[in-house]
């Protein structure tokens, strides 16, 4: 079903920051289908977690229940989590559920690094 | 077959009317939001009440899904899709068999100020509120009906605030 999955990508990006690229579908289907890796990738002890969003076509509640779980994690393990990239309707509903309020979105892969203090 | 959507009765010809029945399993999300989406796009609704459509269908669904994952009961889900272009407007319906539940008598949730203070529950059917035009809640004949309608101005400027 073309546009109806979701890939996850995980990226070393330096020492200190993984970057989870998904792209794709952030609904319940797709929480499903990557929730297992996405917290593993987001969780790791110690490093900075940096979400990109640049590809991710629709988001739900159950896609944003899965950044939640996965942001806080990372914090309980002492690393920041951040976002960048989401598209227009995307950006949207991540503003109407005040998501921006409590995990840093950024518009750029280069700002998201540069909040994560990594050039 | 899994998550296998099936059609309804066809509407007279002429009327712009979806119908289908969805299986109350998480796997039917997909397959429904998808004919639904083929649906509005063949009939020309804009990008952000397709994105809207979605959005809602998925969150009632879902919730409709979770109920039955509860109780047990096949809540025999029905979706209707009425494009109403003198208006203006797409009007959905997700009818099913499950226990009474009025999504319009739970209040949004309080929105976290803080990653710890976040909890699950509430969210989806704030999103649907956040999303409409107008939302209704009835009780018929053994059944929960949820009407929902969208405004679909084409060549809209950006989602409302």
């Amino acid at each position: 079903m073309r546009g109806r999955i979701v890939e996850l990508q995980v990226e070393e990006v330096g020492a200190t920051v993984v970057c989870l690229r998904l792209v794709g579908r952030l609904d319940a289907p797709g929480a499903d289908q990557i929730g297992i890796r996405f917290s593993a990738g987001g969780s790791a002890a110690g490093r900075q977690v940096m979400v990109d969003l640049t590809g991710v076509t629709f988001v739900a509640s159950m896609g944003i229940r899965l950044l939640i779980a996965t942001a806080r994690a990372a914090r309980a393990r002492g690393g920041m989590f951040v976002m960048f990239g989401a598209a227009e309707w995307v950006h949207a509903v991540l503003v109407d559920a005040a998501i921006d309020q409590i995990i840093p979105l950024f518009g750029t892969q280069a700002e998201a690094l540069k909040s994560l203090n990594v050039t | 077959m899994i998550g296998m959507v099936s059609r309804l009765p066809e509407a007279p010809a002429g009327e712009q009317v979806l119908l289908m029945q969805v299986p109350a399993q998480r796997s039917a999300l997909g397959p429904a939001q998808q004919r639904l989406t083929a649906f509005l796009a063949s009939h020309g609704v804009g990008a952000k009440a397709l994105y809207a459509s979605e959005l809602v269908l998925e969150e009632l669904l879902a919730n409709v899904i979770h109920q039955a994952d509860l109780t047990g009961i096949d809540p025999s889900i029905e979706v209707r899709a009425d494009l109403q272009p003198q208006r203006g407007a797409v009007v959905l319906q997700v009818s099913d068999s499950g226990p009474a539940f009025d999504p319009t008598a739970h209040a949004d949730p309080v929105l976290p100020v803080s990653i710890d203070a976040a909890r699950p529950g509430g969210l989806g059917l704030m999103l649907v509120r956040r999303w409409s035009d107008g939302i209704a809640y009835q009780r018929d004949g053994g059944r929960n009906r949820v009407t929902v309608s969208l405004n679909d101005p084409r060549g809209e400027s950006g989602p409302s605030t």
